[in-house]
């Protein structure tokens, strides 16, 4: 019995935030959002995440360094990325590192939608 | 050889006037030798202007006050001289003094500006016109030049361009401090508004859920309504003035009105501001909220400080004989040395009275008045901010009217709130 994808959703714009917890609960997945990635690495759910959902600038630890110590922990979850702050730098970077998708805030539906997929396709 | 010109017929047309000293001969007009006087005093009397002639070779035959005053030379240094020598070497060398005696001959009149040089070296921004004087059978006897200081209205210019960049400059670098801020209450409404759209396909209809969705899509957008006011409140200050400003009167008032805010979060402040402080030339206001909002994110490094006193030092000293710096210290927790660039990049601080300055605002502010903000820290023993300004030179003195201030302008930005609600 297949269960229903977990997507972890880390963001410190509670807007934001709970715009794409709204957004990827209404797609029919299971969804828990954090305030960091600190809190989202201390969580019991890192394993059971099918996708991680984040953003990029955030006081502590920035979303390239959570994609870092994801990796160097062992997991192979993929992430997307969604931000504010979006350069081709900091794009290539993120999917140089693996990325499954970068995207802008505020982001269309459909690219976040074929994100999702691809990443849980390649679990 | 004789020529035409120089054989001196008289008639009776034409009159020598007589030569005083060293003053060149006039040309008088018919019958009214008086009127010759008269424009010669004239001439001669004009203060603002060099007025001179030089024969066709481009040597010194006339002269007048106003040309001293300009270029340094008395009468007697110069007449004779080639007007060549106030000229630069580099365009002198490049033969700019020929070439346009060579275009008023041509041309019928040279006109242009370009720096030129005093008896004493120095060098001033010149306004010249050259006119070739003809006698009555067409020959080319000499050129008419006047020439004008203009240095001033040059300076004039380059301040108003310079602030005409700096406004594009702020126009700029207000939309990316608005647009990352806003980005996120868009992704709540954009996101949020698929998500009631999906919510309500679904069968059956999810519609509390709608509901949570429609209600954070609306909240969202008082969120960006507040965005764009706190920019307003923060861009379009009244006072835009620029001045002489004491940093030590600054400080001491922002420390003196937070002392409810030390008292509620147990923080001591001390200041160690040194006596006599040169004054920076700047705006008042926007120096103030920088310094506001240094002290503001002090108090907050140290909200979990427990095992020491929660210091907050002000410290104000000249710098290197040529600028003032000032410096805000926490007994905080610090700040890691990968994140210390990183924390200039927060646009807004949403924590402090609703909308408070950011970082990324204070050291644009600190850039527009052309110095420099700063943070170190050891990651353990609290964080050190400082800024270092420019000390005011001898010249910089509040001036008549107005002047734009370093960052934003009046309303052709941000229009006041109340007014044009087209801009909404």
């Amino acid at each position: 019995m297949s269960k229903v994808p977990l997507i972890s959703i880390v963001d410190d714009d509670a807007l934001a935030r709970d715009g794409i917890h709204d957004l990827v609960e209404s797609l029919g997945y299971r969804v828990i959002t954090f305030s960091s990635a600190e809190h989202f690495l201390e969580s019991r759910v890192i394993a059971e995440t099918t996708c991680v959902i984040t953003d990029l600038q955030m006081p502590g630890l920035n979303g390239l360094e959570l994609q870092e110590a994801l990796q160097s922990h062992g997991y192979q979850t993929p992430i997307i990325f969604i931000t504010a702050y979006a350069n081709e730098t900091r794009r290539s970077c993120a999917l140089d590192a693996g990325a499954v998708g970068f995207l802008s805030k505020p982001f269309k539906e459909e690219a976040l939608i074929k994100c999702l997929t691809a990443a849980i396709k390649s679990r | 050889m004789k020529r035409r010109g120089r054989t001196a017929v008289k008639t009776r047309h034409t009159k020598r006037v007589k030569r005083k000293g060293n003053d060149a001969p006039l040309i008088a007009h018919q019958d009214n030798p008086r009127a010759a006087v008269q424009f010669a005093i004239l001439v001669q009397s004009i203060k603002d202007y060099a007025i001179y002639m030089l024969d066709k070779t481009g040597h010194i035959i006339s002269w007048n006050s106003g040309a001293e005053r300009i270029k340094g030379y008395t009468r007697d240094e110069i007449i004779g001289q080639h007007f060549s020598r106030f000229y630069t070497d580099l365009d002198q060398k490049s033969g700019l003094p020929t070439k346009a005696l060579r275009r008023a001959t041509t041309v019928g009149k040279f006109e242009g500006e370009g720096w030129r040089v005093r008896k004493d070296g120095s060098q001033f921004w010149a306004s010249v016109i050259i006119n070739p004087i003809h006698d009555d059978s067409g020959t080319l006897i000499g050129f008419a030049k006047v020439t004008r200081d203009v240095t001033e209205r040059r300076q004039a210019q380059a301040m108003l361009q310079r602030e005409r960049d700096n406004k594009l400059l702020n126009a700029t670098a207000i939309v990316a401090a608005i647009a990352p801020e806003i980005r996120q209450p868009l992704t709540r409404i954009i996101a949020g508004g698929s998500a009631a759209q999906r919510f309500l396909k679904m069968v059956p209809p999810a519609h509390d859920k709608a509901q949570a969705a429609l209600e954070g899509i609306v909240n969202a957008g008082h969120r960006t309504s507040e965005i764009i006011d706190g920019f307003r409140t923060l861009f379009a200050k009244d006072d835009q003035r620029q001045q002489l400003v004491d940093l030590n009167e600054i400080i001491r008032s922002v420390v003196e009105s937070l002392s409810n805010d030390f008292n509620d979060h147990h923080v001591e402040p001390r200041t160690n501001l040194t006596a006599k402080l040169p004054h920076v030339y700047g705006n008042k206001s926007q120096l103030q909220e920088v310094i506001s909002n240094l002290i503001f994110n002090a108090i907050e490094a140290m909200e979990t400080t427990s095992d020491r006193s929660r210091v907050l030092l002000v410290k104000s000293e000249p710098r290197d004989h040529q600028a003032v710096a000032v410096v805000v210290e926490d007994s905080g927790p610090g700040i890691d040395k990968d994140r210390l660039e990183g924390i200039f990049t927060t646009f807004v601080s949403t924590k402090h009275h609703g909308m408070g300055l950011g970082l990324a605002i204070s050291r644009m502010i600190i850039d527009c008045h052309g110095g420099k903000l700063t943070a170190s820290s050891d990651g353990k023993d609290g964080a050190s901010f400082q800024f270092v300004l420019p000390m005011a030179s001898e010249d910089s003195e509040d001036k008549d009217g107005a002047r734009a201030s370093a960052i934003g302008g009046k309303a052709d930005i941000v229009p006041k709130s109340g007014e044009d609600d087209t801009f909404r």
